[in-house]
């Protein structure tokens, strides 16, 4: 039982059912004799019920029988005999030796059969004669003055009904700040550091209240750090272009005063800077991407052209490396967005799918839709990705063990930012370890709200 | 008329100015260079530069506000250098008029390549060698050309038109009611081949549309062909 609402739900109910339960226990230990009373109680009223039967009988009054007649099935019954003939109720069977007990004794003698209780009067009325009055009353439970055995089992549904709604609505007031603060807290896991708990905590208890507010402080925190971590990444690039453009026309300078066997060493310097200039480019372009700002003007685009367009250049691609790529694009597929970094965005990851496929093998690439999504499917015949690792490699600079990018020259953010611009187009990317080996990445974007006429 | 091998550049980046200056005038042009956005502003109107390289990130007015506040006046040659990572920055700068952008840092031969192309089209007019006869006047429709004075008329109305939207719209018209793809636009237009997620040339499309205004049965001049390019569509035969 982990869930605190079920803790707190059984707890009230066991409560308060243990309470009924030792009013019980109370009422039997208070009342240890409880069965010597009810027989003194049953021998009076048998008692007083039998003179007033015998009465009637003696003066000769009609309907007699009613006095005897049980009030209800648990009553006692009584049977009055007359020189050994019945008189008045029904016959009862089995008193002949408590009689003959009462005779002998002072005229009246009870016994115990089982759970019955028989009970046994002479009366002796003089000229009227001697009447035998023999009662017979099954014993009920020594619960009889707490619980009416019939209603039991409807008072029972009552407590565990009632003890159960007040448990149910009680926990549940008791877990909502808690609901409340984890709705935040997965909030703020998934990176929206917007979150501010404490306005939405108005009236839960202090303790939850002080929670949510240290909460508050933490995502505060967080967010304060992520973001000097991003002004200082951004600054850094900023800052680095400057340099490198001047060694970039410095080089150039050189390069025209050089002899030609600097030629290959130059050509290395310029491939190196280069490589620089364009880190530095992605770099910003992520760090951009993850300030979160929205997408600076969108336009609606048919991303069944662009995922053609960029296959046939990774097509090219394969071609050199002797491998192939297989393109199933549904039609006139729109979505809403920058037609540059969507198009960076499938690029990078065909480059990441060609980069890693065998030689001689397919990368197929699918497109299609899937309700109100766009579905893109590019699966490798590669290595694949360690399963603890497959998240990881949308994060800049992630590299798997025995990674050969750094060969084929990859910078090593260009499925970050995929995953940014997918992220800020409102779509969702995953990779996943395909069936027979290599890796599928499969990324989703919601479909352009277009009517197809605006989109002809 | 303007000296086309005269290039004005303006950049805080007082070192780099001086690089320029060197690579560029080993490449036979006269650079001058500012760095400060008001006094580059107004450098550029005091002398008929061929070609200005504009920097985007400027202290005093931004590079766009020179961009904008120039083209009101002048429709000199711009080459912005926009900061690499900032993609929005090209396009911004197409809009207000930029002729072509250069992400920084760059390839000093890009730049070379670039401004020579530039350089070529302000010298060899009428541009793309449409043959001898100078003082032609093309005309589509309601548009006329008149290769000579580089100028465009529209409904007898003269438009400015930036060099490269000059540029744009004589290929247009040599090719009237025919589709011209996009990689020829942007080699006859900008000099260079269409590389991936260029937009330079739809942008100044975009602009040119904007100058010429609706056609006189109301549709759009130039019209979009998918996957295939523009056409400046005929109204009329020829």
């Amino acid at each position: 039982m982990k869930s605190l609402y079920l803790r707190i739900l059984v707890g009230m109910w066991l409560t308060m059912t243990l309470i009924v339960g030792i009013f019980a226990a109370i009422h039997a230990l208070t009342f240890p004799d409880v069965d010597t009373r009810r027989r003194a109680f049953v021998g009076r009223s048998m008692e007083l019920r039998s003179a007033d039967a015998i009465d009637c009988v003696v003066a000769g009054s009609p309907n007699c029988d009613v006095i005897l007649k049980p009030i209800d099935e648990r009553d006692q019954r009584l049977a009055i005999y007359r020189k050994g003939m019945l008189v008045l109720g029904e016959p009862i069977e089995g008193a002949d030796d408590l009689v003959k007990t009462a005779r002998a004794g002072n005229g009246s003698a009870t016994e115990q059969i089982g759970a019955t209780d028989l009970w046994v009067s002479i009366k002796d009325r003089g000229d009227a004669g001697e009447y035998v009055v023999i009662g017979k009353q099954s014993r009920p439970s020594p619960w009889l003055f707490f619980i009416v055995p019939e209603t039991l089992p409807w008072r029972l549904l009552a407590i565990a009904i009632v003890t159960g709604l007040v448990s149910a609505v009680l926990a549940r007031y008791l877990t909502r700040p808690i609901q409340t603060l984890r709705g935040a807290a997965r909030k703020l896991a998934k990176g929206d550091l917007d979150v501010r708990v404490s306005g939405e905590l108005e009236g839960a208890d202090t303790e939850t209240l002080a929670l949510g507010q240290e909460m508050d402080r933490m995502a505060e925190r967080i967010q304060d750090l992520l973001e000097s971590q991003r002004r200082l990444l951004r600054d850094v690039s900023h800052e680095l272009r400057s340099p490198l453009a001047r060694l970039n026309l410095a080089l150039e300078l050189v390069r025209r005063q050089s002899s030609k066997e600097a030629t290959t060493a130059l050509d290395r310097i310029e491939r190196e800077t280069e490589r620089l200039s364009a880190m530095i480019g992605e770099l910003l372009t992520l760090s951009r991407l993850e300030s979160g700002a929205a997408i600076e003007r969108p336009e609606v685009l048919d991303l069944s052209e662009l995922v053609e367009e960029i296959g046939a250049d990774a097509g090219f691609e394969a071609e050199q490396k002797g491998a192939r790529v297989e393109l199933h694009v549904e039609p006139n597929l729109l979505v809403d967005g920058n037609p540059e970094l969507l198009g960076r965005a499938i690029e990078n990851i065909m480059r990441n799918a060609l980069r890693f496929t065998e030689r001689g093998s397919t990368v197929r690439v699918d497109l299609e839709l899937r309700g109100e999504e766009l579905e893109l499917r590019v699966r490798d015949h590669g290595p694949g990705v360690p399963a603890d690792s497959l998240e990881d490699i949308f994060k800049p600079f992630y590299r798997v063990a025995d990674d050969r990018a750094r060969q084929t020259g990859g910078v090593g953010i260009g499925l970050a930012i995929t995953h940014g611009a997918v992220a800020a187009h409102g779509g969702s990317i995953v990779a996943k370890n395909a069936k027979g080996g290599g890796l599928v990445v499969e990324m989703r974007l919601p479909r352009a709200q277009v009517s197809e006429e605006r989109a002809a | 008329m303007a000296d086309a091998a005269s290039i004005l550049v303006i950049d805080d980046d007082a070192e780099l100015c001086e690089l320029l200056g060197e690579l560029l005038g080993q490449e036979g042009f006269s650079v001058e260079s500012v760095g400060d956005g008001t006094q580059g502003l107004a450098q550029a109107q005091a002398k008929p530069y061929g070609l200005v390289v504009l920097d985007v990130m400027l202290p005093g007015l931004t590079g766009f506000e020179v961009l904008g506040r120039l083209r009101k006046v002048s429709a000199v040659p711009v080459l912005m250098l926009t900061a690499r990572g900032e993609d929005v920055d090209r396009i911004v700068g197409l809009e207000l008029g930029a002729d072509d952008y250069l992400p920084k840092p760059f390839n000093p031969r890009e730049l070379v390549a670039r401004v020579r192309a530039i350089h070529r089209r302000a010298t060899t007019a009428p541009p793309n060698g449409a043959g001898g006869d100078g003082a032609a006047v093309l005309v589509v429709d309601d548009i006329e050309l008149t290769s000579a004075s580089r100028t465009a008329r529209v409904g007898g109305r003269e438009i400015k038109l930036t060099t490269a939207e000059y540029d744009l719209l004589d290929v247009f018209a040599k090719n009237a009611g025919a589709v011209v793809s996009r990689e020829d636009l942007t080699r006859l237009v900008l000099g260079r081949r269409l590389s991936a997620y260029d937009r330079a040339i739809d942008m100044h499309v975009s602009n040119l549309r904007k100058k010429l205004g609706p056609s006189r049965s109301g549709g759009e001049r130039i019209k979009t062909v998918r996957s295939a390019g523009y056409i400046l569509a005929r109204e009329s035969a020829a």
